[in-house]
């Protein structure tokens, strides 16, 4: 029999012999991950800062001088721009799907590094491209991130002569660097898994992961093509988006162009990137709950299932960002429906997270309290998207601040939550030692209290009808003073959560030159990435022999096993005999 | 269909290797990992060149902005109801643009380039290493010269005055000639690598699943540069 | 324990600040109650799961912690209990969709006896257009726009000369009659928004979009753009005003026809 073959040869691992050779332009996925992690968490930074500008505008309009109407609205770009982007799919897919896949399936490494290792340059490159709008005439663009044409590229918009062109650039080189590593993550996920690692025994982190790189692979080409053709638009005349108009007095050169066009195009992106950041965050979420509360993930099948569902329907949800934008009003039939129908294997999800709980044995440990954590602002944010997904509710409140409120719940807090929760479960394995628990419940508590504290009055300034992406109210008759004392309060608890990281990244900085030796297996996890031979994993990853795969990644607390927890490479028969001088075995039970 | 049997699986039941039981996992019968990255990049690019040609027919739908001639034109050009569907606003700008004859040419070179990697696959399977140099730099230099080609197009429109904003069709020529172009250039890297390798006294063994993945890829743009010859002709 | 407690707390917090917040819809002033039902329905019944879920989940944290002795049950699945909640959860989507889908079939279909008018939206101001006695709009280009012509009527357009012109902002409505606000944008993106009214549309350059609505009170009401429009968006501002009908036609009768700004227009360039 042959069968160990391809899964052994993943051909001479390429070993770098000089410090720059290890750590800069590696190629093992390991380094990869974690030079795309910093990155994105340090461009993050940049957009925590910005927000922090904003609300301090929003909640004491005119203290600060230097935001002025143009500063604002940059900052609201980008904003907006790096946290969706730059920060939460490169940190996602970048990081935590080049860091788990290959330890996850059981393989040395992603199957291309070369292209893995350029797929990060290419990204450094993007942000360095995006950063670099900061320093030009002018500033960078402050389009609104959905960089709608024609305001994105005439007068009267911030940043409408270099920072846009900047900003498209950055964005095609983004999605050049996400294609070479999307590429490898599904290619590695299909083709290196190890021996008995079939597709249903894959934790839930590597089916979010894997279908979330397809659908980034299949929607990021519209952004491309978008970002091309305003590109064109703005620097040699074409009217792909850019109808006649008069701009600022003066009629400009173009004609017969639809800014329609783009906002399809835009969306065909802009929709299936919502569930790019979600699906490896429910992936994940997933697998910190089993984990924690030592049981299986309940309804497996249901839960992969759901996964495969979402992402194949995140393609025909798009026009539901565009219910009053002049398209078609028929299509609100269509989409609405569509819509509404996503909420359901959505909701099957939470109710299987929360049934997972259900006769459990909860460690609330602190990866456990951002899992739990999320589980809440899920639930709500989900819930408030029903309010948006159904067309003619939609219409009282899109543009307002509920939308403002909904999307940052669901696609901000709560994979940022995941991601928090990740950073301390994997923690003492890529580290090998142990972060402060103290420090980490307290992280906990501000952070998740203060989101709610943010983002709950936010929806009801939007229910009152109060407009997004308003430097200032002013005087509006509609809107009493107490308004204000809202944006007043949630200027102070974001700028207390912003604060707050503080607490973590000193954890996370002071744990890895001073923490405690972490024990290999922490939480006594089944997956493969917990069983490697050194911890942190060496490159290569395995030693002489990959593991081979006997179970799912759910065996907890199987009746009759001597612990709660039976590790994925451990053979079935019995735990205590040698599966080596027995061979491979097959049981079918 | 293996896929979906293979979902429905309930895997908490088998316990073991599982062998013969799941795609992959056990390694009877996978394809090689280029190929699996290849087919998927092909699926990323033709989402790419789809939502161009989606682009461009609704672009192409922007009519004149009096009902009747909605109606007429839409009647007469069925897909032009797409873009009237997607609100897509009303304009009489299209003026179809001038196939250069040029063109015509181009996509014979083309395609003789993709029969020329069918070739040197079928040298490469039947171990001909003493022909397979020349058909490749046959494939690769036919490739150049209808870059070469495409770029003398782009000379006689701009020298025509038909620059990209002159008028949508044109702006969609550039665009589509301008990414093909690229893809194409991509492949010829893969195609430097191969021959290079070739060249080496590399052994059939040691290639063949290159030289088969170039071809596919070939043929692969050949495809996508017909449709976009066609849509080009027909509007 | 504690964060049992603590979901417990944030649940009943969130639906007291719901009940007190003083942040609620504004009073209406259209006929679009349909909408205000639709998102009420939705409030109940995502309320309902709100509170549910979140209880259940407090309920498990507290019941299932972990204890000495504690030991995890092995379910790998229910398929019973999933296909159930399947279908009562399409059930709750029916429940929330239908009212929906019913409001925007009616928000879509402008009634055949609306009047006309039209709103024009540019950086960063509003005007108005009325169609005058013929009822119709005259036909419109961005290439005719001129500082005499900021409409940019196309002056060999018959139904363009009677039209109203209204500069400066303020837009005035009859009570109780139904009107279709026609949308037109000769820069960018901007959208119609009157909270009051509910209803909201786009206005995008290169074509017409449309809402309609009844004004159902009397009273001043703001208009704000709703669709980013550059640095100016925050202060794209205008007034719709509901009237009683004489007071509406005698405002409407204070405003020029675009035949009369032609002929003023003429009478100052002849004059010496």
């Amino acid at each position: 029999m042959s069968y160990s073959t391809i899964a052994e040869d993943t051909r001479p691992l390429h070993h770098p012999k000089t410090w720059v050779g290890k750590y800069v332009w590696s190629q093992d996925h390991k380094v990869i991950a974690l030079q795309y992690t910093i990155t994105a968490v340090s461009v993050g930074l940049v957009a925590l800062v910005l927000s922090g500008l904003m609300r301090l505008q929003l909640g004491f309009p005119g203290m600060i001088q230097f935001i002025t109407p143009e500063a604002y609205y940059q900052f609201v770009t980008m904003h907006g721009m790096i946290m969706v982007i730059y920060l939460l799919t490169a940190l996602l897919l970048g990081g935590f799907g080049n860091y788990m896949i290959p330890l996850m399936i059981g393989a040395r490494d992603m199957v291309f590094p070369y292209v893995n290792m350029l797929s990060f340059w290419v990204y450094l490159l993007s942000v360095i491209v995006l950063m670099a709008s900061f320093f030009v005439p002018g500033g960078p663009t402050g389009a609104g991130w959905t960089l709608y044409p024609p305001q994105a590229i005439t007068a009267g918009t911030p940043g409408a002569t270099w920072g846009i062109i900047l900003m498209l650039a950055s964005l095609a080189i983004f999605i050049v660097a996400f294609t070479m590593g999307g590429l490898n993550y599904v290619t590695t996920v299909l083709q290196a898994r190890t021996r008995g690692m079939t597709l249903m025994r894959m934790p839930c982190t590597v089916w979010g992961i894997f279908v979330a790189t397809i659908l980034g692979l299949l929607a990021f080409p519209a952004l491309l093509v978008a970002a091309v053709m305003m590109m064109l638009d703005r620097l040699i005349g074409t009217s792909f988006f850019m109808p006649s108009i008069i701009s600022m007095g003066e009629p400009l050169a173009h004609s017969g162009g639809s800014p329609i066009l783009f906002q399809h195009l835009f969306w065909f992106f802009g929709h299936p990137e919502v569930y790019i950041v979600a699906l490896p965050a429910f992936g994940i979420v997933s697998d910190l709950i089993s984990t924690h509360a030592r049981k299986n993930i309940f309804g497996y099948r249901m839960m992969v299932w759901a996964i495969i569902i979402i992402g194949g329907l995140s393609f025909v949800v798009w026009a539901h960002h565009m219910y009053v934008s002049g398209m078609n009003p028929y299509f609100g039939f269509f989409f609405a429906t569509s819509t509404l129908i996503i909420a359901v294997p959505t909701a099957i999800k939470v109710y299987n997270w929360i049934l997972t709980l259900w006769r459990g044995d909860i460690h609330l440990r602190v990866p456990m309290l951002f899992a739990i954590g999320f589980i809440f602002t899920f639930i709500h944010g989900g819930l408030t998207g029903l309010f948006l997904g159904n067309v003619s509710v939609d219409v009282p409140l899109s543009d307002t601040y509920f939308v403002v409120g909904h999307f940052h719940m669901v696609m901000g807090v709560s994979p940022i939550l995941v991601v928090f929760g990740a950073i301390y479960h994997w923690y003492p394995k890529i580290t090998g030692r142990m972060w402060n628990k103290m420090l980490g419940q307290l992280h906990f508590w501000i952070t998740f209290i203060g989101v709610y504290l943010i983002y709950l009055p936010m929806h009801y300034l939007g229910l009152l009808g109060v407009p997004r992406r308003y430097y200032e109210m002013g005087d509006t008759d509609f809107v009493p003073a107490s308004a204000q004392w809202a944006n007043e309060a949630i200027t102070v608890a974001a700028l207390t959560v912003g604060v707050a990281q503080l607490i973590f990244f000193y954890n996370l900085i002071h744990s890895y030159f001073k923490g405690p030796k972490a024990d290999p297996n922490p939480w006594g996890a089944t997956s493969l990435e917990w069983q490697t031979p050194q911890t942190p994993p060496v490159h290569g990853n395995w030693g002489p022999t990959l593991p081979t795969v006997y179970r799912w990644a759910y065996d907890y607390s199987v009746p009759g096993a001597a612990q709660d927890f039976i590790p994925q490479n451990v053979p079935p028969e019995d735990m205590a005999q040698d599966h080596e001088t027995r061979g491979p075995a097959v049981v079918e039970e | 269909m293996k896929f979906l049997r293979e979902l429905a699986k309930k895997p908490w039941l088998t316990r073991g290797l599982a062998v013969g039981t799941d795609l992959g996992g056990v390694a009877h019968h996978r394809p090689s990992i280029a190929a699996t990255g290849l087919w998927f990049y092909i699926g990323v690019a033709t989402v790419m060149f789809s939502l161009i040609v989606a682009a461009y027919v609704l672009r192409l739908g922007n009519y004149g902005a009096d009902p009747a001639s909605v109606a007429a034109a839409t009647s007469s050009r069925p897909w032009w109801t797409l873009a009237a569907l997607c609100g897509i606003p009303p304009a009489d700008d299209w003026q179809p643009m001038a196939e250069p004859a040029l063109l015509w040419m181009n996509t014979g070179i083309l395609i003789v380039s993709s029969i020329a990697w069918q070739m040197a696959r079928s040298d490469v399977r039947h171990g001909r290493m003493d022909k397979l140099p020349f058909t490749l730099i046959a494939g690769g230099v036919l490739a150049f010269l209808f870059l070469a080609g495409q770029l003398m197009v782009w000379r006689q429109l701009v020298d025509g005055g038909q620059f990209a904003a002159a008028s949508p069709a044109y702006a969609f020529f550039y665009l589509i000639t301008a990414m093909h172009g690229l893809h194409l250039l991509g492949g010829l890297i893969f195609w430097g690598l191969t021959t290079t390798k070739v060249m080496q006294g590399a052994k059939a063994g040691d290639v063949k699943t290159d030289v088969n993945l170039c071809a596919i890829y070939w043929h692969y743009l050949l495809i996508i540069w017909i449709v976009m010859f066609v849509l080009l002709l027909i509007t | 324990m504690r964060f049992a407690i603590v979901i417990v707390l944030l649940v009943i917090g969130s639906l007291i600040f719901h009940f007190v917040s003083p942040w609620r819809q504004t009073p209406i002033a259209s006929n679009w109650g349909e909408i205000d039902n639709a998102l009420t329905i939705t409030f109940w019944v995502c309320g309902i799961v709100f509170v549910a879920l979140n209880l259940f989940l407090a309920y498990c944290v507290y019941k299932f912690r972990h204890r000495k002795g504690l030991k995890a049950t092995y379910e790998p699945e229910n398929m019973a209990l999933e296909k159930q909640l399947t279908v009562w959860t399409a059930v709750g989507i029916v429940v929330m969709l239908a009212p929906g889908l019913l409001a925007w079939n009616k928000y879509i279909t402008v009634p055949d006896d609306a009047s006309i008018v039209e709103a024009v939206g540019q950086q960063w101001q509003w005007s108005f257009r009325f169609p005058g006695d013929d009822g119709v709009l005259g036909a419109v280009a961005t290439e005719n726009i001129s500082a005499d012509n900021p409409f940019g009527i196309n002056p060999d357009d018959p139904w363009g000369i009677d039209d109203i012109l209204v500069d400066g902002g303020e837009l005035h409505l009859p009570i109780d009659q139904p009107v279709k606000i026609v949308l037109r944008s000769n820069d960018v993106l901007h959208n119609f928004y009157v909270p009051q009214f509910r209803a909201k549309m786009d206005l995008v350059p290169g074509t017409i979009t449309y809402i309609w609505l009844i004004p159902t009170r009397t009273g001043t009401f703001e208009i704000l753009c709703a669709e980013y429009c550059g640095v100016g968006h925050y202060v794209m501002r205008g007034y719709v005003v509901v009237d009683e009908v004489d007071e509406y036609e005698s405002w409407l009768s204070d405003y020029p026809t675009y035949g009369q700004t032609i002929a003023d227009a003429a009478i100052e360039i002849g004059a010496p």
